[in-house]
């Protein structure tokens, strides 16, 4: 089956399944040691760490599948769980629900359509224009979404991560240029968060630069690190707990 | 801890069944997640064991992603055809998605204040 003489062996011991999680832990404590950059998504590394493991060993896709399919069968009931957070924050939601919702939908639909025709302007091809359309929900959403529609499940999972960097990098900047200096900005940790699907859980409660002093987000040991990643830096600020953003 | 993890792997099973039976083209832990939270506020919120099996599930979201997310070596062709429509999708319709809601969430604030003073 495999063309790597000896990995024949290994076939049902689950090995991919501690390669996969391994990896995982190490990229998320990479992660962690650069103040959760949004740059180095552990999700995204890992995923580009079993795919170069997997087309140098030569190991099919399916045979990986086997082993780890406990995981994907486990995203299920993580989505599931999602209630969970949405429950215990639901009076915020309740609060301002008409203009969250209007903001969502009308930012939803914005991004899904302009996304599309650029797509299809640059004359992607169909299957690459269904697997964009559902980019900017949550990933495990937009899985089945794509799946629903014929797209490609696995290439609109990488897409739904990178869309979560990307509105993670932009968001700020927009945000900074939209509303800079206006008291009301503070409905942008509403809306920011409504695009950058996977990290939009730290963009919840985005510092604004002025406002953070240099001692504030450099007085741990990677300071020199963090100074280095300055931009990203003021992004990073720990677990927000709030209804849309929870990845 | 096992008992609140079966509840969980319950509320999916039901939102598949109910999907599926239904015919509606609808994501079925979507519809699972629903039913828990309905659950949830006909119960009056979740027992304490129930709350750390969900945290952990989702606090680890990102490596249930994975086993999907490797896929996509076997669309490397669409990859290197389309890479480019791709990455300019990506970023402008994200770009647009915030503008677009940002904007309206502004508005909202600012009707919604003229209303509270005109009050």
């Amino acid at each position: 089956m495999t063309s790597w003489i000896g990995l024949d062996h290994l076939q049902g011991t689950l090995v991919w399944l501690a390669c996969t999680i391994l990896l995982f832990a190490a990229s998320t404590a990479l992660n962690w040691r650069l103040r959760k950059t949004p740059l180095i998504n552990p999700t995204l590394v890992t995923i580009a760490a079993i795919a170069a493991i997997l087309i140098c060993t030569g190991v099919p896709y399916k045979t990986y599948f086997k082993d780890v399919a406990i995981l994907h069968y486990l995203l299920g009931t993580a989505v599931v769980a999602l209630a969970l957070p949405l429950y215990r924050n639901i009076r915020r939601l309740q609060d301002h629900c008409i203009r969250i919702g209007a903001a969502l939908f009308a930012g939803s639909v914005a991004s899904i359509l302009v996304g599309l025709s650029v797509a299809i302007l640059a004359h992607a091809s169909a299957s690459t224009v269904l697997s964009l359309a559902p980019k900017s929900a949550t990933t495990a959403v937009s899985l089945e979404i794509s799946r629903l529609i014929g797209g490609v499940p696995a290439l609109t999972a990488a897409l739904t991560i990178l869309t979560g960097i990307i509105g993670a990098v932009v968001g700020p900047t927009c945000s900074i240029f939209c509303a800079f200096g206006n008291p009301r900005r503070a409905v942008w940790r509403w809306a920011l968060p409504a695009m950058a699907s996977r990290p939009r859980a730290r963009l919840l409660r985005v510092k604004w630069p002025a406002a953070l002093p240099d001692s504030e987000w450099c007085s741990t040991p990677s300071s020199r690190r963090c100074s280095s990643h300055r931009s990203s830096a003021w992004l990073d600020t720990g677990e927000a707990r709030t209804p849309s953003s929870e990845r | 801890m096992l008992a609140q993890f079966g509840l969980l792997m319950i509320f999916q099973f039901l939102g598949e069944a109910l999907v599926t039976l239904s015919g509606v083209p609808f994501p079925g832990p979507l519809c699972g997640m629903a039913l828990l939270l309905s659950y949830l506020f006909w119960r009056g919120g979740p027992t304490e064991e129930l709350a750390k099996v969900g945290t952990a599930l989702v606090d680890n979201l990102g490596l249930l992603f994975v086993p999907a997310g490797v896929g996509i070596i076997g669309y490397a062709h669409l990859l290197a055809q389309d890479g480019l429509a791709i990455a300019a999708a990506l970023v402008v319709s994200t770009i647009a998605g915030i503008l677009v809601t940002g904007v309206i969430a502004v508005k909202g604030v600012s009707a919604a204040t003229i209303s509270e003073r005109a009050a």
